[in-house]
């Protein structure tokens, strides 16, 4: 008889169904907001946990990204190539500046990627290679390009092998493992970016990078002393740039979680308030259900109808709003983490619009009410 | 066998009413037994304990030796589905389903694996509404829906009927021929009380107890 019990639910629903449609989209926008909080925090937790999952020391700093810097209102989205290298120079000269940096070559047909590379890059981001070796001590620093080994993200794995030529000039000797990461501090921008398909080669000589004009690696810079990060302030505003802000690892989490809670705030309110008013709209239309509906459903009780049965019927279309959005707001995001989320958030509204009707049903007097109610 | 042992109802509004103070009586399988009273007397809140829609205050009501009073709600729930049937003065019926779904409302909780058309039909027969299966609720007499009322009572075959004021809301010629059916009813086995205060139906039964003021004034067995 179950099928019978499923008729009544549908013919309840059907009676209101432009009212369960447009609260369904409602709910929906409430879920769509509340995946994006979840996205915002799980995007968080991920990249700290990321960042932690390196061998950074906190004195190493790295200048909030370019792309995104913004000063006094002015976003700066490219930075003058050549002022920067200059400044990567007066970096190299008077600090210990560490990382990578990234240079373009246009040879021709085949334009690509160098990445210049420190001594410490590999300890830092713990890069390991799947066949031949990375770069020994006596390869850094070296004057001249002639003979410059290679190391090639797994990308080239089928192109290349540990002996071959990279562009008949870079002699390849290792490949790196697939999948592997590493990390800008460059504030709530910062995330894990792949090697797979880098190529790296050993820092020259500042002699040799500038003769060649690549720029030297200055992503990280090792301080103990702020007053460097200063002067180097000081030059850059000097070649006419914008003042650089530098980021410890710890102050890029500080940051990272400061602009999560700013992003995440007015997102928060606005999925409460709309979830408070789809919990209300729900509320209401349980309740104009019950009182049109109080007489059929206490005679049900009379036939032999339990508690649950009841309570069943009154919140289906509660349900039905909650599982629909739900599971569309689910495929919207596609993350197992925004789908529990909103799971615990559908049960939480399903919960508070059907308690209070629970309670009320379970002390009614059922032959007084169906007196009252004729 | 249904046993009342003891049964006190007390409500506690403004003040403390009992409506039923005492009460202690059997009834046996198959007796058609009707309690009398003036309005207030208790008749209607011992019905409700009889159905269990309500429950009481001190004291135990037994359906074959099982203390049924005190069972949880969902088991209470079964028991009005398959043990009890109950029909009501207003009927009870939901306007806008037809005669057959109104009877059908207790197969829709039912355990019992009945042919549910079949079930109708043959109800329907009984009653005498066989014309009338898909007609609307609203569009029937009192006496139909009376009619109605007890069908849906009966469907689930249940071991005892109880009816509150049965034709208090029907004219003289239904109401004998609402009794009639509720005579062939216990006829054919049924145990049925039935709350009245009209003395001509309460004649009509095997038994009469009288209540007044929440206790037994009387207990009269008509066959002897």
């Amino acid at each position: 008889m179950i099928k019978e019990y499923i008729k009544l639910i549908i013919s309840d629903i059907k009676a209101d169904k432009k009212f369960f449609i447009l609260l369904t989209i409602q709910t929906l926008i409430a879920f769509i907001v509340i995946g994006n909080i979840i996205g915002i925090a799980n995007y968080t937790n991920d990249t700290i946990e990321n960042l932690d999952s390196f061998n950074f020391s906190d004195k190493y700093y790295g200048k909030i990204s370019t792309e995104i810097y913004t000063f006094s209102g002015i976003t700066v989205t490219e930075m003058d190539i050549e002022t920067e290298r200059k400044l990567s120079y007066y970096i190299a000269e008077n600090f210990k500046a560490s990382g990578y940096s990234h240079n373009f070559i246009d040879a021709g047909e085949n334009s690509y990627t160098m990445t210049f590379v420190s001594e410490d890059f590999f300890n830092i981001y713990k890069l390991e290679t799947e066949s031949g070796r990375l770069f020994l001590e006596e390869e850094y620093y070296s004057d001249t390009m002639e003979n410059t080994p290679v190391i090639l993200g797994n990308y080239y794995k089928d192109s290349y092998k540990v002996g071959d030529f990279y562009h008949n000039k870079y002699k390849v000797i290792g490949i790196l493992k697939d999948g592997q990461k590493i990390i800008n501090l460059a504030g709530e921008r910062s995330k894990p970016v792949s090697v797979d398909s880098d190529v790296l080669f050993p820092v020259k000589s500042l002699s040799c990078m500038k003769q060649n004009h690549y720029e030297y690696p200055s992503s990280l810079i090792y301080s103990d002393d702020k007053a460097q990060l200063k002067a180097i302030n000081d030059y850059a505003e000097k070649l006419g740039m914008y003042p650089f802000n530098f980021i410890s690892l710890s102050g890029t989490k500080q940051l990272i979680n400061h602009m999560s809670t700013q992003t995440a705030a007015p997102l928060i309110i606005i999925s409460l308030i709309i979830i408070t008013l789809a919990i209300f709209c729900l509320i209401q239309s349980a309740m104009l259900f019950i009182r049109r509906n109080l007489t059929e459903l206490l005679i049900h009780r009379i036939c032999g109808a339990k508690l649950s049965n009841i309570l069943l019927r009154v919140s289906a279309g509660s349900f039905i709003v909650i599982f629909t959005s739900g599971v569309v707001a689910s495929l919207i995001f596609r993350t197992v983490i925004a789908a529990t989320g909103i799971a615990i958030t559908g049960v939480a509204v399903l919960l508070i619009t059907i308690i209070p009707f629970a309670v009320k049903l379970k002390r009614l007097s059922i032959l007084s009410s169906i007196r009252e109610g004729k | 066998m249904f046993r009342i042992k003891n049964l006190t109802k007390i409500f506690y509004g403004g003040e403390e009413v009992r409506a039923l103070n005492d009460v202690s009586f059997e009834i046996n399988d198959g007796e058609l037994v009707a309690i009398i009273g003036k309005s207030g007397s208790g008749k209607s809140t011992l019905l409700n304990i009889m159905g269990l829609l309500d429950s009481a205050s001190e004291g135990g009501y037994y359906i074959n030796e099982k203390k049924a009073s005190s069972l949880p709600e969902e088991e209470k729930a079964r028991l009005r589905n398959m043990e009890i049937g109950i029909v009501l003065q207003d009927f009870a019926l939901v306007e806008r389903y037809t005669v057959s779904q109104n009877i059908a409302i207790p197969l829709i909780y039912s355990k019992k694996n009945l042919n549910k058309e079949k079930s109708i039909r043959d109800i329907l027969n009984l009653v005498g509404l066989s014309e009338k299966k898909d007609t609307p609720s609203y569009k029937l007499s009192g006496g139909q829906k009376q009619r109605v009322a007890i069908a849906r009572a009966v469907i689930n075959n249940p071991s005892l009927i109880l009816a509150d004021e049965p034709t208090g809301a029907l004219d003289s010629k239904t109401s004998e021929e609402i009794m009639e059916l509720f005579l062939k009813l216990n006829k054919e086995g049924k145990t049925i009380v039935i709350v009245t205060h009209d003395k001509q139906i309460a004649q009509k039964c095997n038994r009469i107890i009288e209540l007044s003021d929440g206790k037994i004034v009387s207990d009269t067995d008509l066959t002897r």
